[in-house]
């Protein structure tokens, strides 16, 4: 079946295609929201999530780019997304403390849910993780997209919506950003 | 003009041994994909940090790191995970049948809408309070009347507690210097 033919039966709600693109993509979806989110519990909803959204959606996927394109730009969104509300989340469970609802709880920044999460996804983060989760939002996923889904500069234009200059820029920018982090670190 | 062999190599090896050039080597490093092993690394590279113990570190630390995070991606699809998807549809369109209009769905619209809530329940509240002691009910004066009779004619120690027996009462012990 063609990538034509796959993207027409999604649009019917054919459930074969449906299920191919689940088994074809479901690596990538998880890996990207996994990469932002660096917990394998929240990872696997989400994806569940953008597959659902996927489904729903399939009629606005207009055909001019690649599903995998498609794919990326949802999970990337999702991934920002569900880091905001966790913040959100995270602002309001301080308010509640503040004001005595809750018992306090030690939240520096985006928090996923370790404690909540089986033992084998609450893993230890790499310096270098974290040193790239506290790039500039762009700069984070140009890089990401780039390096870690070692994806060409072209495509991660395309995911990101931007020009192909700026992406050498955002992606020159982190690694400079990258370099003056861990430079303390690494020598 | 392409450089001749010779003009590359004199290049290279002022590129290698200079210092200030382990910030060029540095940020190469950090070029290189997640997926890349220490053998899969270009040579112009693999010549500077073979003679630069600094920037061989720095390179041996950020393949560790690269291959810590290349690790941690799923390699493998999750067999369950189709099926796990095909009951998440289910709860979702089963839940959202439930709680199409239940107050639950309201309240957890946004925490704004919960404080604009208890702020208007809180001014309910106090003008409640506000008003509460504002009598609604008229004063029944005729009950008044008599308590009040017989209140002055306990103080004043008469038997007779009517308005007339008060008056001449008042009446015979008027003091005279009063005008």
């Amino acid at each position: 079946m063609t990538e034509a033919e796959l993207v027409q039966r999604l649009k019917d709600k054919d459930p074969a295609a449906w299920h191919q693109l689940v088994e074809q993509h479901q690596l990538l979806v998880y890996n990207v929201c996994k990469g932002f989110l660096h917990n394998a519990h929240d990872a696997e909803d989400l994806s569940q999530d953008i597959f659902i959204e996927v489904f729903n959606n399939a009629h606005k996927f207009r055909g001019d780019a690649k599903i995998s394109t498609w794919l990326y730009r949802i999970a990337v969104n999702r991934s920002l997304n569900f880091m905001r509300n966790s913040n959100k989340r995270r602002f309001w469970k301080e308010i509640d403390v503040l004001f005595g609802v809750s018992a306090p709880q030690n939240t520096t920044a985006f928090v996923p849910s370790i404690e909540t999460a089986p033992m084998e996804t609450s893993e230890q983060r790499s310096l270098l993780d974290k040193a790239i989760s506290q790039l500039p939002e762009n700069q984070r996923i140009a890089f990401t997209l780039n390096k870690i889904e070692e994806l060409p500069y072209a495509e991660v234009a395309e995911i990101m919506e931007l020009s192909l200059s700026a992406i050498e820029s955002l992606i020159h920018r982190a690694r400079q950003n990258l370099r003056k982090k861990l430079k303390n670190y690494y020598k | 003009m392409i450089p001749s062999p010779q003009e590359n190599e004199l290049k290279r090896v002022k590129l290698k041994k200079h210092p200030m050039n382990c910030e060029h080597y540095e940020l190469m490093i950090f070029d290189l994909p997640f997926s890349t092993r220490a053998a899969d690394i270009d040579t112009a590279l693999r010549e500077h940090v073979s003679e630069c113990s600094s920037c061989r570190l720095f390179l041996n630390r950020h393949l560790d790191e690269m291959q810590q995070i290349d690790e941690s991606r799923r390699i493998q699809p999750n067999p369950f995970f189709y099926q796990a998807l095909l009951s998440r549809m289910e709860n979702n369109v089963a839940t959202a049948k439930e709680s199409a209009f239940s107050g639950k769905r309201i309240l957890g619209l946004s925490p704004a809408l919960i404080s604009a809530a208890a702020a208007i329940a809180f001014g309910v509240w106090i003008g409640g309070r506000l008003t509460m002691d504002i009598p609604t009910n008229p004063v029944n004066t005729s009950e008044s009347r008599e308590g009040m009779l017989s209140a002055v004619a306990e103080d004043l120690h008469l038997i007779d507690i009517s308005e007339s027996a008060l008056e001449t009462y008042l009446m015979d012990n008027q003091n005279p210097e009063q005008p």
